[in-house]
Order: structure tokens, then sequence, then C-alpha cells
């Protein structure tokens, strides 16, 4: 009698203990890959930067209250940086799902007594905390090698970049996990959930040529900023202090919720072909 | 509760023909039951349903009495499955998979997935990609039936195994059997599925087309007999004897007559003032019972 009552405990929860050590094991080696490199990323980026000529001209200017997101804001976190995130969205959220129900191990899931709700729960769970602890450890990471490099931490500034871009990132997160749960084949969910990853990144690249600071007299790029989610990331705002970055995140939270809630739905109604 | 699981008019359309239409049956508690008919008739689909995984488009699937697409989870406390298509988890060994599964089940107590193991020959310490398709197989039988459950759904459980392995399987479903299991079981092995059923569904372009008792093809009271004469003359002697012949073969003096039970004696009397060739039965068989309704469905 006991024994059904733990079962029972087991199958009603909202997220699956061994599901989401399983989801763990199969991605952790990815995860661990991007995290490294991102946060090698970070901490290269801040040691050359210590020689450049505008990082030599800020702090002449500002003295104690140079902030190196100024730079790394725009550059790393609104740009580059990304881009390994991205790649590991975009295979895991496929992975955690679509794939799973393409490929049908998803059966062994589902014959058990754990529902598909808690089943589209825990697969969310773990890839948003995955993402979550990539960038706690980026936040350490750029602390670290601003302290190292500069002498000085802007830790405000350095963990509001970070905490936009987790926003940011769990955003397409949301669009992708939404895709694998919307789609039963992984070519699908892969080929959408990716392009739409692709597109958002390019587009933010193109629009940044646009930008009259660079120096590339192109300013009709600037309109892809409008085709792009990434540009609710406002790294801008952050270094000049203003607020407008903080309604734009809060566009992107909701992009989160919505796409998330619609995958989660989808897959408790949708037709298995298991 | 008699009706352990009951599909009353379940349709799934895919459009084109393709699916199931009005699919009625019942399993009852402590049966096994097959399901045949050919690739792509319906069996899985069929499957599926009772799974809780296709919602349907008609009808209702039940297991236990509970609904099969709103109770699901509910209903895999009692049940062990065997999915069609053998795609395990990313997790490297068996061991490992069959680790994880134990967990999603709630189980401890390994005794009885060990037994299953030893019984099966399989070495579950093995990675799981280089499997054969076999030991897939096998492990994916452990995982089944290692939770020990009241029900078993079985999607073609014995694909990719060797005979050996294949008597081995069924010396398990005889057991679950005799534990009382109730066991629903497709195939496309006329064979297997006769040895161990007792009854026997035909599903053909989606649509059931008959349900078979094992009892009564096994003692089927009407024989087959083919006989060859050594002589024209015995043979035709034979023919014109009143019975009921349903195949003449006048060149090699064979003919194949069906006898009820009850007729033996006259058909032995017959022949004991003939010149006799040999004489063998024809086993009465699912293929042949079935073997009606395949040629009625291709003469439409």
């Amino acid at each position: 009698m006991e024994a059904t009552a733990t079962i029972k405990k087991k199958g009603t929860g909202l997220i699956s203990k061994p599901l989401l050590k399983q989801s763990i094991k199969a991605n952790w080696v990815l995860w661990a890959i991007s995290t490294a490199v991102i946060c090698l990323f970070a901490a290269l980026i801040t040691s050359m930067m210590s020689s450049s000529a505008i990082v030599g001209m800020l702090k002449a200017q500002r003295g104690d209250n140079f902030d190196i997101n100024a730079l790394l804001g725009n550059m790393f976190y609104g740009m580059m940086g990304p881009m390994v995130p991205i790649i590991y969205i975009v295979i895991t959220a496929n992975g955690l799902v679509a794939s799973q129900v393409d490929r049908g191990s998803m059966a062994y899931v589902l014959s058990t007594p754990t529902k598909r709700s808690t089943v589209a729960v825990t697969q969310m769970l773990y890839l948003l905390g995955s993402l979550f602890v990539t960038f706690t450890l980026l936040s350490i990471a750029a602390i670290v090698s601003q302290a190292a490099v500069f002498g000085s931490v802007a830790v405000g500034n350095t963990l509001l970049m970070n905490l936009g871009c987790f926003i940011e990132m769990a955003a397409l997160a949301g669009i992708c996990y939404m895709c694998s749960c919307l789609f039963s084949l992984s070519k699908y969910s892969l080929g959408i959930g990716g392009g739409v990853a692709v597109w958002f990144f390019l587009a933010k690249m193109l629009g940044m040529f646009g930008d009259p600071a660079m120096p590339m007299g192109a300013e009709a790029l600037k309109m892809f900023n409008y085709t792009t989610m990434f540009s609710l990331f406002d790294t801008q705002s952050i270094v000049d202090g203003t607020t407008a970055y903080i309604w734009k995140l809060a566009i992107l939270v909701a992009v989160a919720v919505i796409t998330f809630t619609v995958g989660i739905i989808r897959f408790k109604k949708k037709d298995l072909p298991l | 509760m008699d009706e352990i699981i009951k599909l009353s008019n379940l349709t799934k359309d895919y459009g084109g023909g393709r699916g199931i239409f009005d699919i009625t049956l019942s399993v009852r508690k402590g049966e096994t039951f097959g399901f045949v008919g050919t690739n792509g008739s319906g069996k899985t689909t069929t499957i599926r349903e009772i799974m809780g995984f296709l919602k349907p488009d008609g009808g209702a699937a039940e297991v236990l009495g509970m609904n099969a697409w709103t109770d699901s989870p509910e209903i895999k406390r009692s049940v062990g499955y065997i999915p069609g298509e053998i795609a395990f988890p990313d997790v490297k060994t068996g061991t490992a998979f069959l680790k994880i599964q134990a967990e999603f089940l709630g189980l401890t107590d390994m005794t009885y997935a060990n037994y299953l193991i030893k019984k099966l020959q399989l070495d579950p310490s093995a990675s799981l990609k280089r499997m054969s398709k076999g030991m897939k197989q096998k492990t994916a039988m452990v995982a089944a039936l290692m939770g020990d459950k009241e029900i078993l759904i079985l999607d073609e459980p014995t694909t990719g195994l060797d005979p050996l392995m294949r008597s081995a399987f069924m010396e398990l479903i005889t057991e679950e059997k005799r534990k009382g299991r109730t066991i629903f079981m497709s195939s496309h092995l006329f064979e297997e599925i006769e040895d161990t059923c007792d009854r026997v569904a035909l599903i053909k372009d989606g649509k059931l087309l008959d349900i078979a008792d094992m009892e009564k093809i096994r003692y089927h009271n009407i024989k087959t007999y083919k006989i060859e004469f050594n002589n024209a003359a015995d043979y035709k002697e034979f023919c014109g004897g009143g019975f009921d012949t349903v195949r003449r073969q006048d060149g090699h003096n064979q003919a194949t007559v069906e006898i009820d039970d009850k007729n033996v004696n006259a058909l032995f009397k017959a022949l004991k003032s003939l010149d006799v060739k040999f004489i063998s039965e024809k086993r009465y068989d699912l293929e042949q019972y079935f073997n009606k309704f395949y040629i009625k469905g291709e003469q439409k």
C-alpha cells in the first residue's frame, strides 16, 4: 500500500525527478561546452579591452566611475555573446520534446504514470534552469575578469546585463520550446525554431551596422532592428542608466511566458505517434 | 469488473481511407487477446489509442473503466507497454535505461527485473546504441514486464527476435498469463498468436473483420483430409462416395475432403476397400480461418 502511495505522488507531481535527471544526463555535455565557451569568451574580451584606446579614453574621462559595460554591453551581451547559448537553445529545445516524439523514445516516459503536463513542465524547467545557471556562471566570470583586469567592477550593471541577456534567451527558448511541442517531426521543430533564432541574430547584427555611431554609412540597415526580438534587450539603456530597458525586458518576459504556456498546453492535447 | 479493455466504435480517421474505423471489441480479465493484420492495417493506431497517445475522432477506448484519453496517467499504473518501434531515450547503457525506467515506475525492488534479464539472456550493460535489434527488443521487454503490471499491451513484441528467443519470450507470456494478467498483443505472425491467445481479432484496412475464438479453431470439428489413391478407379469410386470434396486433383488421384468428426468412421469404412497411397490431415489453423476474409476483401 505504501508503495502505491509513493507511485501516486510521483505520477501527479508537477515535475518528474527521473525525467529531470534524464534530461540533465542527455544534455549536460552540450551545456557544459557552451557555458565554458561563453565564460571564456567574456573573460578574453575583457582582458583584451584593457589595452584598447577607447578604454584608456573612458578611464581618463570617468576615473573610478568607469564601467566596462559601456563597451561590453553592446558588443558582447548585445551581439556576439548570445550566439553560443542560441545554439544550445535551438538544439536542446528540440531534443527535449520534438526529437523524443519523432524518434519514439517518449513512449517510455508516457507508458509510466507520468502525466503529459508533468513531462512538459519538467522539460521547460530543465531548459530555463540550465540557462539560468549559465548566466549565473557568466556573471561570476565577468565580475572576476573585470576585477582582475581593471581593478574595479561595476557589479550592478554587470548583473543587469546578465539578467537582461538571460531574459532574452528565455524568450528565445520559449519560442524554440513551443516549436518543439507543436511539431512531432524534428525537422520542422529544428527548422522553424532554429530559423527564427538565426533570423533574430542576423537582423540584430545588420541593424547594428546601421547604427549612426558605426562608420558604415548604411543607416538604412537600421530598419532590421524592427524585425528582431533581440532589439528588446536594450543594452544602451542599461549603460545610460535610463529605464527604457525595463519595459522592453517585460515584453521579453511576456513572450517567454506565452510561448512556454502555449507549448505545454499543446503538448497536453496533441496526438503523439508513439 | 470483467471488461479490462473496451473499445466502442473507436475511430481515428487520418483521411484517404487510412486510420481505424468503428472498432468495437472488449478484452476480459485474464484473457490473452491477439490482434492480427497486415502492415498498415491499423494495429499500432489502435494500440496508441488504448495507450492514450492519440485522441479518438469517434467512439472511445476504455481501460479498467477509465477513458484512455483523459485518464491515461491513471491507467498507466496498471499497464506495461512495448512500443512497436524501438527507440530508447538518450542514455548510455541498457542498465542505465532500466534503472531510470524503474524510477519512473516508482520501482525499488529489481528482483523481478533481474529474473527477466536472466530469462531472456540479456546483457544490459551493453551500450544502447550498439545493441542489435533483438537485444533492444529484449531490453524493451524487460522494461515493460518489470513493473509486474495487471495489463500488458504489446505491439509486435517478437519483431527482431531469433526463433529461440521468440520461444523464450512466449514462455514469459505464458507465465504472465498463468498469473492472471490481461494481455493485448499485436502481431503479423499467425503462429505466435495462435499458440498463446484465447481470442484473436483480425483487422484489415482499419476495420475489424472478425474475432475468432482460438478454442473453436483448435478443436474445430470439421477436419480436412487429403487422400491419394494408387489407381484411378479407386479414386473415382471414392469421389462418387458422397463426401464433401473441396479439391480434386485428377492427375494425381488426389482428393481433399472435409469431414465432421462424427462422420469420420464413414470415411474409414469407405477407404477400407480402396487402395490408399497416403492420407494426411491438414491442420485447421488461424490462417485458414482468416483466409476467407482476405479473399472476400480482395474480391470487393
